[in-house]
C-alpha cells in the first residue's frame, strides 16, 4: 500500500518516477470505494476522471524542486471553502453551497501541487466530538465500527487512519483535531492561534478556531505546517511571526528538557486504562533523557465550563449569518445539537446573564492563561491525555448532553490559552487507540515536533493499522 | 433543577431567530439546564480585578491601507442565492419604512 | 396653572465616510454611483462563510480627526465589537461597531443657543440597502449590498439640546465640520448623512417665561422616563418641523395626564406629521462582545502626531481670524466653502486680496454669488484676482482723466442733465453707463456717480 508510506518517501519515489501521482490517486479511490460506505469519512468526493487527469498533469510537470507534497492526493475537512466545490460544514443548510472563493490553507496546499480528493465529514459547524452531529451520516471508528471516530474532524482522521489519503487538513476549536487523531491512531496538530490563516474556514468560535494538519506521523506534520503557516493579509488574526523550518529540528535530542504533567489532568474523570497508557509514555521520554515533573493548573478543572461559555457565545454570533437570503437554506435546518448551542450562547451573552456567564468566563480565561504561562516557566512542554475516556459507542454522547461536553475537558482548556498541542498515538487500551497531547509554548510547534518525532522513533503505535484494513 | 425554563428557551430562541417546536422547547430546557448547572461551577470563583480576555493574540493595529481590491461581479455575488430579482437579493417583506 | 414643558433632545447622527474602499474589505466605497446592485461586493461584505474583516486604517484616522475637531478625548486603546440583531440588510447577523471603547468621547459643539456635549464618536459599518416593492402582487424587499460595510461614523450628543431651532443648528454645524474635514459628502438625500433625534418633554419651572435661551430654565439633571426616537429625516428643515410637531404632540399627551409611548417615529413631509414606525416592546438586546476577528487598536503618540499633522485649523478659529483680520462676518464665511481644502484656497486668496489693497468685502460678495468660481482660485489666487478685476472696477484711471469723458457725456446729453436736476435721479444709471462706454472701461459706479454729480452741480 503506497499511501502507508511517509510524505518524504512518497515524494522521493515520485521524483525518481518509481511511482506516479496516478498510482496514488487510484489507490486513494480504491480505499474510499472499499471502505467509506462503512466509515463515512467523506461528504463530497471529487470526480475520479477529473483527479486522474490532474494527476497526469502533475506527473508530467513534476520537477526536482517541486514541493514535497507535489502530486500527493489529500482531503480537507468540509469546514473549508473550496471555490466552486461544494462546502457544507456538515449541515444541510449549506447542502448546495458552492463557495465563490477558497480558504487560504486550501490555496496553499493546491499551490504546492497536491490533488484534492474530497471533503471530509465532520460534526456540523464543529459542534461535537464524535462526528455524529452531521447531516451526512454519522462516521464510524475504523478500529471498532460500533464506536465514534472522535470529532469534529472525524472525517480526516478516518481517511488517514485507513490510508485513503496521506494527509488532510482539519480544524481544531476545542479538540477537533486532537480528539479524532487520538481515537483513530493518527498524528494531528492544533497550532498556536494565529499560526495558520483562518480565512475561508467556516467559523465555529473565532477566538479559538485553528487550522491544522493531520497525518500519519510527526515527520509528515512538520512538512505540512511549514507549507500552510504564515501571515495572511486577509486574516487580521494571523501572526506575522516567522515560519520556521520545522523539519530541520527533527532528531535533535531532548536530553535535559523538562516535561510537566498537569496534576489536574490526571485526576478523577480520566479513564484508568488511558491514564496508564500515557504514564507509560513518560517512561519513553525519560529514556530519551527528559525529566518529568508535576505542575499545577488549578483553574483548569473549571476549564470546560469556561470553554463552553466562550465558544457557544461566539458560535451563536458566527451562525447569525445563515439566514438563507444570500446562500444556503433556512435556519430550521440546524440540527438540534447546533440549535441548543446557539441558544446557550445567546443566553450567555444576553442582558442580565452576560456578566455572570460570558464576561466571567472571559476573566477566567485570563486566569487560565496565567496559570499556563507559569507552568511553562517550569518546563518545556506539558504532557496530558487527549480524551477522558476511550472512544464511546455511537449514540452515547449525542444523547447525553453533559457527558458530550465533558469530553472536551483536556483539549478545550488548552485551546482557550491559544497554545499549540500535538496529539500522537500513545498506545492501546482494549484494542482501542489512546492518544496523548504534548502542549507547548505559543509558537513553539518546533519543540513539540522534536518531542513527538523522537517518541515516534522509539515506538511504533503510530504505524499500526486498523483491523478493517486487514493484513 | 430547572435552571433554564421553557419560557427562557422561548425568549432566547426568538432572539436567536430559531423557530422551535413545543417538543424541542421542552427537551432543550431540560438539556440546557443540566449544562448550565455544570457551568455554574464558576459562580463562586473570585475574579475581582481580573481583566477579560477576548483574544489570544498579542498583535495590535492590524489594518489595511485604503486601497480598492477587485470585487465579485453581480453573478458571483448572487449565484448561491435561491431568490433573486434584477440583480438584487429578494426577501419577503419584513418591515416597511425602515 | 398651565404646565410649562421643556423639550430635551439628544441627537444621533450617522455619517458615511468617503474612503476609497469599504470599512472591512477592499470593495469600492461608492454605493451611490454603482450603476448596478451588488457589484461592489465580496465574501466579507456579503457575510459569506469563512470571510474575515480587516479594518481600514484611513477610516479610523478620519474618525479620530472628526473627534479632534469636535474637541473629543481620544481613546488610546480601542476595539471593535459585534452588535447583534437580525435584519435582511445586515449580512452577518451582527454589525461591527464599537461598544465600550469608542475612538472618541467627551466633546462639544458650540451653537448660538449654547454648547452641546458630544457623548461619543464611534466607527462602524453600514448595512446594505433595502428597497420595498410589490412584485407579482407580493410585498417583497430587494437587497443591494453595495453599501454594506461602508465606513459609518456615529456622533452621539448629550441630551443637551433644548429647541428645534437649536437641533437644526447643531446638525448643520456638524455637517459643516464633517465637510470641512473633507471626510464625507454628507449627502442627506441619499442617506450619506442620517439624522435621529431623541425627543422628550419634561415639566419645568421657567424663571423668565419670555426668555428664549435655555440658560434661564431651571433644569434638574433628571431626564423624562420616556423618549421618542424620530428617524429617517433627510433634511434640516424636516428635522426642525418634525421636532416641532413632536413637541406639540407630546405636550398634548402630557397635558391629558398620560406619558407618550417610547417608540420610533418617522416624519411625513407632505402631511407635516410624525407617525409610529416601531414600538419597542422591550429594549433591544444587542449582545455586544469584542469581535475576535479584529485585533485591538492602539493609537500611540507617533500615530496621533501623524493624524494631527494634516489636521486643519479649526473652523471656528478660521472664522475668528478672518473676522479680525479681514472683517469677514462668520455667517458670510460659512457660505463660502465646505472643505478644509477650499478653506485653505480661500485663505490664500484673501491674503493676496488684502496685500493688493483690494476691498475684501467685494471679493466675498462675488464669491457668495458665485461670480468667482472655486475652480478659479483652486490653482492660484491670481486667477481669481484677475477675474475680480474684470467683473468689478478698474481703478487705473484718474479723476482728471475721467473728467474729460464726463464733460463730453454731459455736453452731448443735456436732456438727461436737466432730468436729473429736476429730480429724476434714475437717469444717473444712463449717465454712468455712457461715461464707461466713452472711457471703454469698467469703473466703480459710486465713484463715477460722485464725480458726475459734482460736475452737474457745478
Amino acid at each position: 500500500m503506497l499511501i502507508d508510506k511517509s510524505i518524504k518517501e512518497l515524494s522521493s519515489l515520485l521524483k525518481k518516477k518509481e511511482i506516479s501521482s496516478i498510482d496514488l490517486v487510484r489507490e486513494s479511490y480504491s480505499q474510499i470505494e472499499k471502505l467509506d460506505n462503512k466509515l463515512h469519512s467523506f461528504i463530497t468526493i471529487r470526480d475520479k476522471k477529473e483527479t486522474l487527469k490532474e494527476a497526469e498533469v502533475k506527473d508530467k510537470e513534476r520537477k526536482d524542486e517541486s514541493s514535497i507534497i507535489y502530486g500527493l492526493p489529500f482531503s480537507i475537512k468540509d469546514a473549508y471553502c473550496t471555490k466552486n466545490f461544494r462546502t457544507t460544514a456538515g449541515n444541510k443548510i449549506l447542502d448546495d453551497f458552492y463557495p465563490p472563493y477558497s480558504a487560504t490553507v486550501y490555496k496553499k496546499i493546491i499551490n504546492s501541487g497536491s490533488i484534492l480528493i474530497g471533503k471530509n465529514n465532520m460534526d456540523a459547524w464543529g459542534h461535537g466530538g464524535s462526528t455524529e452531529n452531521t447531516d451526512y451520516q454519522p462516521a464510524h471508528n475504523p478500529w471498532d465500527l460500533t464506536r465514534i471516530p472522535g470529532g469534529s474532524s472525524g472525517g480526516p482522521a478516518i481517511a488517514i487512519s485507513t490510508r485513503m489519503v496521506p494527509f488532510s487538513i482539519g480544524e481544531d476549536t476545542g479538540g477537533s483535531i486532537r480528539n479524532p487523531s487520538s481515537m483513530c491512531n493518527i498524528s494531528g496538530l492544533k497550532v498556536t492561534y494565529g499560526r495558520v490563516s483562518r480565512l475561508g474556514n467556516i467559523a465555529y468560535a473565532s477566538s479559538l478556531d485553528s487550522v491544522g494538519p493531520m497525518a500519519k506521523s510527526v515527520e509528515d506534520l512538520s512538512f505540512l505546517l511549514e507549507i500552510i503557516s504564515g501571515k495572511d493579509n486577509y486574516d487580521s488574526t494571523s501572526s506575522r511571526k516567522q515560519v520556521e523550518n520545522y523539519n530541520q529540528i527533527l532528531g535533535e535530542p531532548i536530553k535535559g528538557k523538562i516535561i510537566g504533567l498537569p496534576k489536574e489532568f490526571f485526576r478523577k474523570g480520566l479513564d484508568l486504562k488511558a491514564k496508564g497508557t500515557i504514564l507509560k509514555a513518560t517512561k519513553i521520554f525519560e529514556k530519551l533523557g527528559a525529566k518529568i515533573i508535576e505542575v499545577n493548573l488549578p483553574h483548569f478543572i473549571y476549564g470546560v465550563s469556561i470553554y463552553y461559555l466562550i465558544v457557544l457565545s461566539e458560535t451563536s454570533s458566527n451562525l447569525g449569518r445563515y439566514d438563507s437570503f444570500r446562500y444556503g437554506g433556512e435556519r430550521e435546518l440546524f440540527s438540534d445539537e447546533t440549535k441548543k448551542r446557539i441558544i446557550l450562547g445567546t443566553y450567555a451573552l444576553s442582558a442580565g446573564y452576560s456578566d455572570k456567564l460570558y464576561k466571567k468566563a472571559q476573566k477566567l480565561r485570563t486566569v487560565l492563561i496565567e496559570e499556563y504561562e507559569n507552568a511553562l516557566k517550569k518546563c518545556n512542554v506539558l504532557l496530558a491525555p487527549v480524551n477522558p475516556s476511550l472512544p464511546s459507542k455511537i449514540g452515547e454522547l449525542i444523547n447525553d448532553p453533559l457527558k458530550n461536553i465533558l469530553e472536551d475537558l483536556y483539549t478545550g482548556t488548552i485551546s482557550l490559552v491559544g497554545a499549540p498541542s500535538l496529539s500522537i498515538p500513545a498506545g492501546f487500551a482494549e484494542g482501542l487507540p489512546v492518544g496523548m497531547q504534548i502542549i507547548g509554548k505559543k509558537f513553539g510547534e518546533a519543540e513539540l515536533f522534536q518531542f513527538g518525532y523522537l517518541y515516534q522513533q522509539e515506538t511504533d503505535w503510530h504505524k499500526r493499522l486498523p483491523p478493517i484494513l486487514g493484513k | 433543577m430547572t435552571k433554564i425554563s421553557t419560557d427562557t428557551v422561548k425568549v432566547i430562541s426568538k432572539l436567536a431567530k430559531l423557530k422551535l417546536t413545543e417538543e424541542q422547547i421542552n427537551k432543550f430546557a431540560l438539556d440546557l439546564s443540566s449544562i448550565v448547572g455544570q457551568m455554574e461551577e464558576i459562580k463562586n470563583l473570585d475574579v475581582k480585578n481580573i481583566a477579560e480576555t477576548a483574544r489570544v493574540i498579542d498583535e495590535e493595529n492590524i489594518l489595511r491601507e485604503d486601497i480598492i481590491t477587485p470585487s465579485f461581479n453581480q453573478e458571483q455575488a448572487l449565484k448561491n442565492s435561491k431568490s433573486i430579482h434584477n440583480g438584487y437579493f429578494l426577501v419577503p417583506q419584513i418591515l416597511k419604512d425602515d | 396653572m398651565e404646565n410649562k414643558y421643556q423639550v430635551i433632545i439628544g441627537m444621533e447622527v450617522h455619517v458615511e465616510l468617503k474612503t476609497n474602499s469599504k470599512m472591512f474589505c477592499g470593495c469600492k466605497n461608492d454605493p451611490f454611483h454603482a450603476g448596478k446592485p451588488n457589484i461592489y461586493t465580496c465574501p466579507v461584505c456579503l457575510g459569506f462563510p469563512g470571510a474575515l474583516p480587516v479594518a481600514n486604517k484611513k477610516a479610523i484616522e478620519w474618525t479620530v480627526k472628526l473627534g479632534l475637531a469636535l474637541g473629543c478625548k481620544i481613546n488610546k486603546f480601542s476595539k471593535f465589537d459585534r452588535k447583534h440583531y437580525f435584519y435582511p440588510d445586515l449580512p452577518k447577523g451582527y454589525q461591527i461597531s464599537q461598544y465600550d471603547l469608542p475612538f472618541c468621547y467627551d466633546g462639544k459643539v458650540e451653537t448660538s443657543f449654547g454648547p452641546v456635549g458630544i457623548t461619543r464618536v464611534h466607527l462602524e459599518e453600514d448595512t446594505g440597502k433595502l428597497i420595498h416593492q410589490k412584485i407579482a402582487g407580493r410585498d417583497v424587499s430587494l437587497i443591494d449590498f453595495n453599501r454594506s460595510s461602508v465606513p459609518l461614523v456615529e456622533i452621539v450628543s448629550e441630551p443637551e439640546i433644548y429647541s428645534s431651532a437649536q437641533t437644526k443648528e447643531y446638525a448643520k454645524k456638524l455637517r459643516q465640520i464633517v465637510r470641512y474635514l473633507d471626510i464625507s459628502d454628507c449627502d442627506m438625500e441619499k442617506g450619506g448623512m442620517r439624522l435621529e433625534a431623541n425627543i422628550s418633554l419634561k415639566k419645568s419651572e421657567i424663571l423668565n417665561p419670555k426668555s428664549e435661551t435655555n440658560s434661564k430654565f431651571k433644569l434638574s439633571k433628571e431626564l423624562p422616563n420616556y423618549k421618542v426616537e424620530l428617524k429617517n429625516i433627510n433634511s434640516f428643515r424636516f428635522l426642525e418641523r418634525g421636532i416641532e410637531y413632536e413637541i406639540k404632540r407630546q405636550k398634548e399627551i402630557l397635558e391629558s395626564g398620560k406619558t407618550p409611548i417610547q417608540e420610533t417615529r418617522g416624519y411625513n413631509a407632505e402631511k407635516n406629521i410624525t407617525y409610529t414606525q416601531r414600538t419597542k416592546e422591550s429594549a433591544a438586546d444587542y449582545r455586544y462582545f469584542p469581535d475576535p476577528d479584529l485585533p485591538p487598536i492602539r493609537i500611540d503618540d507617533q500615530w496621533m502626531d501623524e493624524i494631527k499633522k494634516d489636521f486643519p485649523e479649526s473652523l471656528d478659529g478660521l472664522f475668528a481670524r478672518w473676522q479680525t483680520k479681514y472683517n469677514i462676518k462668520p455667517e458670510l464665511a460659512e457660505l463660502l466653502f465646505e472643505t478644509n481644502q477650499e478653506g485653505q484656497w480661500l485663505n490664500k486668496l484673501f491674503k493676496k486680496t488684502y496685500e493688493q489693497k483690494l476691498p475684501i468685502d467685494k471679493m466675498v460678495n462675488l464669491l457668495i454669488h458665485k461670480k468667482i468660481k472655486t475652480v478659479l482660485f483652486k490653482d492660484s489666487p491670481n486667477k481669481a484676482i484677475e477675474e475680480y478685476k474684470k467683473t468689478t472696477v478698474i481703478d487705473d484711471i484718474t479723476d482728471e482723466q475721467l473728467k474729460v469723458f464726463i464733460d463730453k457725456v454731459l455736453s452731448t446729453n443735456q436732456k438727461a442733465v436737466t432730468d436729473y436736476k429736476s429730480g429724476k435721479t434714475a437717469v444717473m444709471n444712463f449717465l454712468v453707463g455712457m461715461v464707461m462706454r466713452e472711457a471703454k472701461k469698467k469703473i466703480e459706479f459710486k465713484r463715477l456717480e460722485k464725480l458726475i454729480v459734482k460736475e452737474i452741480s457745478k
